[in-house]
């Protein structure tokens, strides 16, 4: 064994242990009523994920209209951990002339730190508006909010847990096109000096570059099933990478349709180096012209600072690096099978 | 049933598609509050895309393995 089969181990072992380990961060996930009138004192139960409502004691809430106006929930009694019952005196006039406004709620204590849950709560406006609103939205100023600096993964709405899947559906994606690189790589080389290792090397690493992407369909099929609601939405990227793996199935099929070894070898040389070629605008450049889905895509590079945090971008990377070696040590170990086998058939044809 | 079906990776297959039917039925039932995929946070999504990438990478060593006895086989017989 070489030594980066020992680093493919470690990397994997510790990026699955800390990708599921990892808690998320405390968050709000929904509020038992969503829709107030002015004027109105209301009561509410406020539903947390991974929250210390209890332990914390110093809970305050607010519900904020824009970035300039809130008030201050004047009661907030935790009935669990999870669970946190609020009381808020709505003002007869809202800070805007608005027939009704969608506001955001805000739960911040010692331990959770701030939490917010957009769109939390509407309130509508029931006598005609007056501009003493304001005053009343400005008594009560956001201050002294903590921040929660412990380790932890965006909890986001709708992903939830499902957060984690980046470390198992994306790094399979980068890990494959990786290895598609080295395959293309390979085939170029074959194709400039001729000896046949290059174009086995070639073969084997496509081959587990399509398990990966299958298995990367696969699971992201799974995934969008509890996110998007469908297992197939029929979204651009989803779409072209069907496409782009329908290109490289047609590469083992070519390769199993032509019997001299020589001609094979440069063929299939040629049409591995054009998927790969086509492969490009197929996943990196059509979803991003386009409204997709997937994050990092419609005119919006990359992922967003909330989708990926610095602290799974420290997971990110290396998982990506171990999938990539894993499925470097798959291919190399079929490509050792297929030395063999044909070093077998000229042997068999030799006698 | 799945005796009827010769072939390995059709049963495979198969009996993930009937697994996945039966949660669809449980969820049909009770609505979204004993859903086992949405409930906990979606947690079981993740090990649902775990397994899957199991189920791949054991399908690849399994048919590397058979080519390998296959090849062994070969050269076996050639060697006798």
């Amino acid at each position: 064994m070489t030594w980066w089969k020992y680093i493919c181990i470690v990397l994997i072992l510790l990026t699955t242990a800390a990708g599921i380990l990892i808690p998320l961060k405390p968050g709000l996930h929904s509020v038992s009523q969503s829709s107030i009138k002015t004027g109105e004192q209301i009561t509410f139960t406020v539903q947390g994920y991974n929250t210390y409502f209890e332990e914390a004691k110093n809970n305050r809430a607010w519900l904020r209209i824009g970035s300039d106006y809130q008030i201050l929930a004047s009661n907030h009694t935790p009935l669990s951990e999870q669970l946190l019952e609020v009381t808020f005196s709505i003002p007869p006039f809202l800070p805007i002339d608005k027939e009704a406004t969608a506001t955001t709620l805000i739960v911040d204590n010692a331990i959770d730190g701030a939490m917010v849950l957009p769109s939390a709560v509407f309130i509508t406006q029931i006598d005609d508006w007056t501009p003493k609103g304001i005053e009343w939205w400005q008594k009560n100023p956001l201050e002294n909010i903590t921040i929660n600096d412990k380790v932890s993964f965006p909890n986001r709405n709708i992903l939830e847990e499902t957060i984690r899947n980046l470390f198992f559906h994306v790094t399979l994606w980068f890990a494959m096109f990786l290895m598609f690189l080295i395959s293309a790589i390979y085939s170029l080389m074959y194709l400039v000096k001729g000896d046949p290792m290059y174009d086995t090397k070639a073969y084997s690493i496509t081959q587990t570059g399509i398990v990966y992407g299958i298995l990367g369909l696969v699971t992201g099929a799974i995934w969008a099933k509890f996110t998007w609601g469908q297992y197939w939405s029929w979204d651009v990227k989803q779409n072209m990478t069907a496409i782009a793996m329908l290109i490289y199935f047609a590469y083992l099929i070519l390769r199993n349709s032509v019997e001299d070894l020589d001609q094979k070898g440069r063929l299939c040389a040629a049409y591995n180096i054009f998927s790969f070629v086509a492969m490009i605008p197929l996943i990196f450049v059509i979803p991003r012209l386009t409204d997709s889905l997937h994050p990092g895509n419609g005119g919006n590079p990359g992922l967003g600072s909330e989708d990926l945090d610095n602290n799974m971008r420290m997971i990110f990377y290396p998982a990506i690096m171990g999938w990539f070696l894993l499925g470097m040590w798959a291919s190399q170990l079929y490509r050792r099978y297929e030395t063999i086998y044909q070093k077998h058939l000229e042997d068999a044809n030799q006698m | 049933m799945f005796f009827l079906f010769k072939n390995k990776i059709l049963k495979i297959v198969l009996s993930i598609v009937i697994i996945f039917q039966n949660n669809v039925i449980i969820f049909a039932q009770n609505e979204a509050s004993s859903d086992m995929m949405r409930s906990m946070g979606k947690i079981n999504v993740v090990v649902a895309v775990i397994i899957s990438i199991f189920i791949g990478m054991f399908y690849y060593l399994y048919r590397l393995d058979k080519k390998l006895s296959n090849l062994e086989n070969q050269l076996k017989s050639n060697n006798e």
